[in-house]
């Protein structure tokens, strides 16, 4: 019952007077506050200018000034009678403003010599400027929940902080396009970049690249190929900059408030010390891609195809490392590792029907295999990114790195030391056979790199009704369902899959799921992990658009869906998944994610 | 698109402008050049307090006193969240369980982060605070306040894992952090190096001390412990000698009061050095009072939130005799919210033979919580005074009189007379055992000795029928962690 005989709801656990606390009254998570206003806005102004013939100059100017205010309030009632302490009723309020400012200068030259050589030229100056401000206040204690936390000033205990960054990125362009017969093109890239986050003596890095390409239909003897209408060789060598998602001021040696604090004379203080060690040699990641690529189409370019192949490799690549425990500080950022990325990509484009019916099709496919060339400059072969996947020299990137499940441990048997196990718990491999469970008995268990990723699309249309679908997938990754951690570990806190319904117990020596007296966590193991491969429908779309009105340029009434359906054997909720959004080493986590959505929606498209 | 003149070329003006000022370099706001901070009193005070914080992480588990209290022969864990792999000695290199279960901060591990993360803290201070433009005495203390923060820490990680890296300069460069090991020998040296810097620092003595800095008598206190522990008989002797004859600390009348939380001020007269928690928030907290009270928060005695996780053999109750009031910090029953009693077979379910822990009881707090852990007491004065004398100079008159202080407080008769050198010590030991239990003491007094080989595997009850202690485990092994991204530190020899 989540009511009270007086028609207040039931507090977290008061219900329970055991040992054990029963699961939350999950109507009272409804009853606590998170909000986030946003108050946005964009401009941008741009002009054209014709200088001489041939050449002209564009300046646009873009702002984006976002205000932010979270409101968080947990209340008083929620927590049990006997529970509630002087922090009961927390809430805070945070305000975020964040000011981006965007400047590009294009200058353009393009201009056609004696019908044979088309030339442009092209120079660009881009500036972006990004500053954030922040401050925040954490209540606790709050005397009644009357007010939330819209007077912070009632609370007993106030923990505040503020903070303001910045910082800036300035790009500098110069590109060659040359062409000659529209026939043999060549295209040259200088561009250096410089960002104010990398170290002093760092800032800039020089980016150029080369692409050439051969029309070969235009030769004359592929003119005659009257089934072929275009044929065209491309190739490329260029090398790329990242500053990644580095956060500004990490080549600097600051101090600050990090929360250190202790207790002397019965008052907290708060201390303040380096932040960390500073890395003035923080740079550019770089990367130096090949990449050969073929278009071909036929039949009066109905069916074309395209295919590349890349090589990929990646030096300075940027990452958060680890220092030795006993230097004080936890990581560094900087340039640590190398990557080899390489691949083939697969698209095909077809008009198959062009008459009153048209019907067209598309389809793409990319086999990735990538690598870890080198870490934390050679000092170690292998590292935990999280506690299940790996950064390990000579294997793709975050591979899963597990102990291996071997069902339950079952009454009258052995149950090895070393990781916690506990009759009616899971069981886990002794690979290295020495009688006890240590990190030597972790092995890759997983890879959640795809063997190949693909998609399809379609486009029906007959007079004044359109159809369009299109699906993707994936093929040959893992995953690791760690929310089946929380969801099948008893520990009476949270709700369970239906599956511990036929727990292990003395009489129901199941090998699946363990008993319900574990009262701990599971231990990391292979359990979890399941084959995320994957079809998705992402979208189909029914059109009519309906016959001409004065006025109105077009009018088209639809109807659509989103993620329409998945065919996967995947049991979590979404593979499409990833709790570590952000990152690209700790890839194929599903750690309980809010799944994607299924939409469906009908619209009214007008054009005037 | 324009077609004005004048406006085409102010635009122009404004772009060229803008490519000017190309400026790159960063502007920090919300925090401070390490070279502009350390040059005022308060900087420096501030400083001094981060040097703190990594005790207050060592001691919430607490790991400074669990991973030694669950490893000996008095007290040991309901087997949840990996507590258990201290107890029968199933941990790897990697503490996997304990991280697994998030508790880290209950493993040797802790220490060993937390010992050098403030060493790292007391570095700067050392380094950077002469320079500070601030009154020259308070300077000096605040100097000698982090030369005794660094011994402290480094006899932490030395009295744990052995042969353990020096670091007495700040890590300026990733090159500075990569630091191998010393042998132990030469790191006893630097500790007592530094408690003698301390020592000439003028720092201020017991009852003027702040509460939770260390007095002049608590630097000789830490120099006689670490002495203790490194067999430097004379040094221990000499150093405790001085701390009892300073006069400036007696030892509480009843025991039973250095350890109730309404009379923890009055307690510093005896408790020299602590581990500062107070019942604020924010503020410092540790777990002993959730762990020691009974199941279900069941004793309103022993803390409004208590877990029933952590308990005394009923051998080591059974070693007390009933006379000793420092048997009463223990407990075979309790009272339940009802005012009734229960028996000792319904404490915990996973014994009939519970025995309750009364050194962290706090019944009042609603939020962090009153009892301080003690460090360093006067009465481990008395003790070592008593076993650096006898292992001089054998189980003479002053030898027994110092033992006898501490015997005579717990209600006990006096020790003995004419007992062997040996059995003296053994005696002293044993007096230990009774007086330091649950504070993270005894462990190191079983490894010190080697007596851990001999005692573990005896200190065995339903809970835990065997206990496979090896020699390896006279240190814990070195994280993995730390090895992996320390090319130039090698794992103790016994866990390669």
């Amino acid at each position: 019952m989540p009511y009270r005989p007086d028609g207040t709801l039931f507090p977290f656990g008061e219900q329970a007077n055991g040992q054990y606390r029963e699961v939350s009254n999950p109507l009272s998570f409804a009853s606590v506050l998170n909000r986030t206003g946003i108050q946005r806005t964009l401009a941008n102004v741009y002009a054209d200018v014709n200088i001489l013939k041939g050449l002209t100059y564009r300046a646009s100017f873009n702002v984006d000034m976002q205000n932010r205010l979270q409101d968080i309030y947990s209340p008083r009632s929620i927590v049990n009678q006997s529970d509630l302490n002087d922090n009961s009723g927390s809430g805070s309020k945070i305000n975020t403003n964040n000011l981006a400012l965007l400047h590009e200068s294009i200058l353009t030259y393009a201009q056609a010599f004696a019908q044979r050589h088309t030339l442009k030229a092209t120079a660009v100056f881009a500036s972006q400027i990004e500053n954030g401000n922040s401050n925040s206040i954490n209540a606790t204690g709050f005397p009644n929940d009357a007010t939330r936390n819209e007077a912070v000033q009632l609370a007993l205990t106030r923990t505040i902080s503020s903070s303001r960054s910045s910082q800036r990125l300035d790009s500098y362009l110069a590109r060659i396009n040359y062409g000659f017969r529209d026939k043999y093109f060549l295209d040259l890239i200088a561009r250096v970049d410089g960002s104010s986050k990398f170290g002093a003596n760092h800032k800039y890095g020089l980016f150029p690249a080369i692409s050439g390409a051969w029309r070969i239909i235009e030769e004359p003897f592929a003119k005659n190929l009257s089934w072929l209408s275009d044929l065209k060789l491309r190739a490329s060598y260029g090398i790329t900059g990242n500053a990644g998602g580095l956060n500004p001021y990490q080549s600097l040696a600051t101090v600050s408030a990090s929360g250190s604090d202790y207790n002397i004379n019965h008052v907290f203080q708060t201390g303040i010390n380096p932040s960390g060690i500073a890395n003035p040699d923080l740079r550019w990641e770089r990367s130096a891609q090949a990449d050969i690529g073929l278009d071909i189409s036929f039949l009066n370019n109905r069916v074309s195809v395209i295919v590349d192949a890349y090589q990929k490799t990646t030096k300075d690549l940027l990452y958060v490392k680890s220092l030795p425990l006993s230097s004080g500080y936890g990581t560094i950022t900087g340039n640590f590792a190398s990557l080899e990325n390489k691949g083939l990509e697969f698209a095909v484009n077809a008009r198959i029907l062009d008459g009153p019916l048209k019907w067209s099709v598309s389809g793409n496919m990319t086999f990735n295999r990538n690598k870890v060339l080198s870490l934390d400059g050679g000092v170690t072969q292998e590292r935990f990114i999280t506690a299940y996947s790996l950064l390990k020299v000579g294997s793709p990137l975050g591979v899963f790195k597990t102990y291996v499940f071997d069902g339950i441990n079952q009454t009258g048997e052995t149950i090895l030391p070393g990781y916690d196990g506990r009759l009616g718990g899971q069981k886990v491999k002794d690979i290295n056979g020495d009688g006890t469970i240590s990190s030597a008995d972790q092995i890759i268990t997983g890879n959640p790199n795809p063997k190949f990723i693909y998609g399809f699309s379609t486009n029906l249309s007959f007079k004044r009704f359109d159809l369009s679908a299109f699906v993707s997938g994936s093929q040959g990754n893992d995953i690791y369902n760690a929310s089946r951690l929380s969801f099948e570990m008893p520990l009476g806190q949270r709700n369970q899959f239906k599956g511990l319904v036929d727990r292990w117990s003395a009489t129901n020596p199941s090998n699946q799921y363990v008993s319900g007296f574990q009262a701990g966590r599971l231990p990391i193991t292979n359990y979890v992990m399941e084959d995320g491969s994957y079809l998705r429908c992402k979208n189909v779309t029914l059109g009519y658009t309906l016959p001409r009105i004065k006025g109105i340029q077009q009018l088209r009434v639809y109807a659509s869906a989103n993620n329409l359906f998945t065919i996967t054997k995947y049991s979590g909720f979404d593979p499409e998944v990833n709790t570590y959004a952000g990152s690209n080493t700790a890839i194929g986590i599903d750690n309980l994610v809010y799944p994607q959505a299924r939409s469906i929606l009908g619209g009214l498209q007008v054009t005037f | 698109m324009t077609r004005f003149p004048i406006y085409r070329y102010s635009l122009l003006t404004l772009c060229l402008l803008t490519l000017g000022s190309c400026e790159l370099d960063e502007t920090i706001y919300s925090s401070i050049y390490t070279e502009a901070f350390y040059k005022t009193a308060a900087d420096s005070e501030k400083g001094l307090i981060a040097a703190y914080d990594p005790l207050g992480d060592m001691y919430s588990g607490p790991a400074a006193t669990l991973i030694a209290d669950f490893s000996d022969d008095q007290t040991y864990p309901r087997g949840v969240v990996g507590r258990n792999t201290l107890t029968l000695f199933t941990y790897d290199v990697n503490y996997t369980t304990q991280k697994s279960n998030s508790r880290t901060n209950e493993s040797p591990q802790q220490i060993w982060v937390s010992g050098y993360d403030g060493i790292e803290k007391a570095n700067w201070i050392i380094a950077k605070v002469p320079d500070a433009v601030m009154a020259e005495t308070r300077k000096k203390q605040i100097i000698g306040e982090a030369y005794f923060l660094r011994a402290y820490y480094l006899w932490s990680l030395t009295k744990n894992f052995g042969d353990v890296p020096i670091k007495t300069n700040p890590s300026y460069s990733e090159a500075d952090a990569i630091v191998g090991k010393s042998p132990k020998a030469d790191v006893y040296k630097q500790i007592y190096s530094d408690l003698d810097m301390a020592f000439a620092a003028g720092l201020p003595s017991y009852p003027t001390v702040d509460k939770g800095r260390p007095s002049k008598e608590v630097v000789n206190a830490l120099y006689a412990k670490a002495a203790l522990y490194n067999e430097e008989w004379a040094k221990a002797l000499e150093k405790a000698q001085a701390v009892i004859t300073s006069g400036k600390y007696s030892l509480m009348p009843d025991v039973r009061n250095v350890y109730r939380y309404d009379q923890e001020d009055a307690a510093r007269v005896e408790n020299m050095w602590a581990f500062e928690v107070d019942p604020v928030s924010p503020g410092r907290s540790h777990q002993m009072t959730g762990l020691c009270g009974p199941p279900a928060s069941g004793g309103p005695e022993y803390g409004k939130t208590t877990f029933g996780s952590m308990f005394a053999y009923m051998s080591f109750f059974r070693s007390f005799n009933p006379l000793d009031k420092r048997r009463q910090l223990l407990d075979t029953n309790y009272l339940d919210k009802s005012n009734k009693i229960v028996a000792q077979r319904n404490i915990t379910p996973i014994t009939t033979e519970g025995v309750l822990i009364k050194k962290y009881q706090d019944p009042l707090s609603t939020l962090n919580l009153i009892p301080n852990i003690p460090i360093l007491r006067l009465a481990d004065m008395y003790l070592i005074a008593a076993e650096a004398e006898a292992r001089l100079n054998g189980p003479t008159a002053a030898a027994y009189g110092y033992i006898n202080i501490v015997r005579k407080r717990a209600g006990l008769a006096y020790l003995a007379t004419g007992l062997s050198k040996d059995a003296f010590i053994e005696a002293v030991l044993q007096e230990r055992a009774w007086e330091f239990f649950a504070e993270g003491d005894r462990w190191y007094d079983l490894t010190r000795t080697g007596k851990y080989l001999t005692v573990i595997p005896k200190a065995v009850n339903s809970v835990y029928p065997t206990r496979n202690v090896q020699a390896k485990n006279k240190y814990f092994p070195i994280p993995q962690d730390e090895l992996n991204a320390n090319p130039k530190l090698e794992q103790n020899p016994d866990w390669k």
